[in-house]
């Protein structure tokens, strides 16, 4: 079933527009990623999502009703962004009391997990924690809500490296308990990317791409070799980038054709990480589109 | 019914402290002044408690809307939800503040005549509309202002939230410059003399129309407004 719909979403504010003609959809109960650089349109469309923003011309569809000010939507979306997601002067105890009537499928035993995972102390207000312990907070009201729409938007500002390993373990664990559909925005792409199924490439408001995960580390690789092989070969594909230096090369290439290429004898494919596939795809995210 | 609950205990989170801050200094400021008028016992003291209860109730829903809204719609509430919420919370809070006051009226008023203090005088509406009785008459009109101030205060919340200073401030303006033409100004004194004369405590139930009509304008602003970027 499609859980999400967008077609011809655009959105703007104050002349500029944030979110340019944005077609797509994709299927419930998986996880994706949405990856682009900083300002590129993920939170606008992740709050247009969850029904907090509006859209300036287009029609969104989350489990083909519109978000914006309904209930039946909002009762299944939960939302949990870098920051200011509860009030600060509410302890963790009362959070936990109110997140039972706002979430209808909300898990006081998860919640209670992750707690003590966290090591977060309920008796204490959201404004006497630490900024990584208030991102737990949310990371643990993101989880335990168990919505059928989980948004997640940079949810980790100040949690170290052990603890965002718990949450990625955590979350995938109780994913494959509860399959969900599950948002993610990230700039740590390479501790997430694993986790998704399939990444929507967003830059200038504009999508850049829509593939699967697999699919995305097929297409774009790195290509080194001699200056004239490579100089050969590189007019089959999107170049990304081209480095050359005393007569050997690197180019890293977008490869859309459906076969795959013969590479000349002294040339080499190389993978790339999935945050060296981002940046490249964004950069030069026209000459996708 | 729950979620608006909910979401009425989100906006009373900071409500109690502050109600008894307020209610602290209220009492404290009473004190002194009392204290200060029978030793010094050479001037008349008028002392106003309903003043101060209208400008905390303004306040304090003014910064209701842009404190809570965010929150609340990030929960997952509707426009209309919150609003609920909003108008429970506030009418809870004018009964709640209109009760304290009419204790504290009978309370002084009680401890003025026993000890036969004759220059100190705590302001009651019941001074003004004399046919009705001291509870009624401050309990009713209490009520009916605070809610008048409540729904006003949310409505240059909402505008506030909508388009900065520029939203309020505009409806101020307009405000001023109604009442001074001379049409209005009239009107409105005629009224207010009408209501005085004939002692007719019910009119004050207008504002309590005009407070749902406040709040229809409030919801009305908040319906299609995208949640602010922080």
């Amino acid at each position: 079933m499609t859980v999400v719909q967008m077609k011809n979403v655009s959105k703007k504010i104050k002349n500029h527009m944030i979110l340019d003609n944005l077609n797509f959809d994709f299927e419930e109960n998986q996880i994706v990623g949405f990856l682009g650089k900083n300002g590129s349109g993920k939170t606008s469309l992740m709050k247009i999502i969850a029904g907090e923003w509006s859209s300036t011309s287009g029609q969104v569809y989350v489990n083909d009703q519109k978000p914006f000010n309904n209930k039946k939507v909002l009762a299944k979306v939960c939302f949990i962004q870098e920051g200011n997601n509860f009030p600060v002067d509410m302890k963790i105890s009362k959070l936990l009391k109110l997140c039972r009537n706002f979430y209808p499928n909300w898990n006081q035993e998860v919640a209670e997990s992750l707690l003590e995972l966290f090591d977060l102390d309920r008796t204490k207000k959201i404004k006497e924690l630490s900024k990584g312990m208030e991102s737990a907070v949310g990371v643990m009201v993101g989880i335990s809500s168990r919505c059928e729409i989980t948004i997640f938007d940079e949810p980790y500002i100040g949690m170290d490296a052990n603890a965002r390993k718990k949450f990625y373990q955590y979350l995938l664990n109780d994913y494959i308990e509860v399959p969900r559909t599950i948002i993610f925005s990230t700039h740590l792409i390479d501790e997430v990317s694993s986790l998704f199924q399939k990444v929507y490439v967003i830059n200038k408001g504009r999508l850049l791409l829509d593939i699967q995960t697999d699919e995305l580390k097929e297409k774009v690789y790195a290509i080194t070799g001699p200056t004239k092989e490579i100089e050969e070969i590189k007019n089959k594909f999107t170049i990304l980038e081209e480095k050359h230096f005393m007569g050997n090369g690197e180019i890293i290439v977008f490869d859309q054709s459906e076969k795959e290429h013969v590479m000349p004898e002294n040339c080499k494919r190389n993978a790339l990480n999935m945050q060296d596939i981002i940046v490249h795809v964004t950069e030069k995210g026209e000459q996708i589109l | 019914m729950n979620r608006i609950l909910s979401a009425k205990s989100i906006l009373e989170v900071r409500n109690i402290k502050t109600q008894s801050i307020f209610w602290g200094f209220l009492l404290l400021f009473l004190t002194l002044s009392l204290v200060l008028t029978v030793t010094v016992n050479d001037f008349t003291t008028q002392f106003t408690n309903s003043v101060a209860i209208y400008i905390f109730m303004a306040i304090s829903s003014y910064v209701l809307i842009g404190k809570n809204f965010n929150y609340c719609i990030h929960f997952g509430l509707t426009r209309g939800e919150f609003m609920t919420a909003s108008i429970l919370s506030r009418v809870q809070n004018v009964i709640v503040m209109a009760l304290i006051n009419i204790i504290i009226l009978v309370s002084v008023n009680q401890i003025l005549t026993s000890f036969s203090i004759e220059h100190f005088n705590i302001f009651s509406w019941s001074s003004i509309f004399t046919d009705h009785s001291l509870i009624v008459t401050n309990m009713w009109i209490d009520f009916c202002v605070g809610i008048l101030v409540s729904s006003a205060a949310m409505l240059s919340g909402a505008l506030y939230y909508k388009w900065g200073l520029v939203g309020p401030i505009s409806v101020i303006v307009v405000l001023i410059l109604a009442t001074s033409l001379p049409f209005i100004r009239s009107n409105l004194f005629d009224f207010f003399e009408r209501v005085y004369s004939e002692q007719a405590l019910a009119s004050f139930g207008w504002l309590l129309i005009v407070s749902i009509v406040l709040w229809a304008c409030t919801y009305l602003l908040l319906n299609r407004v995208d949640l602010k970027r922080e």
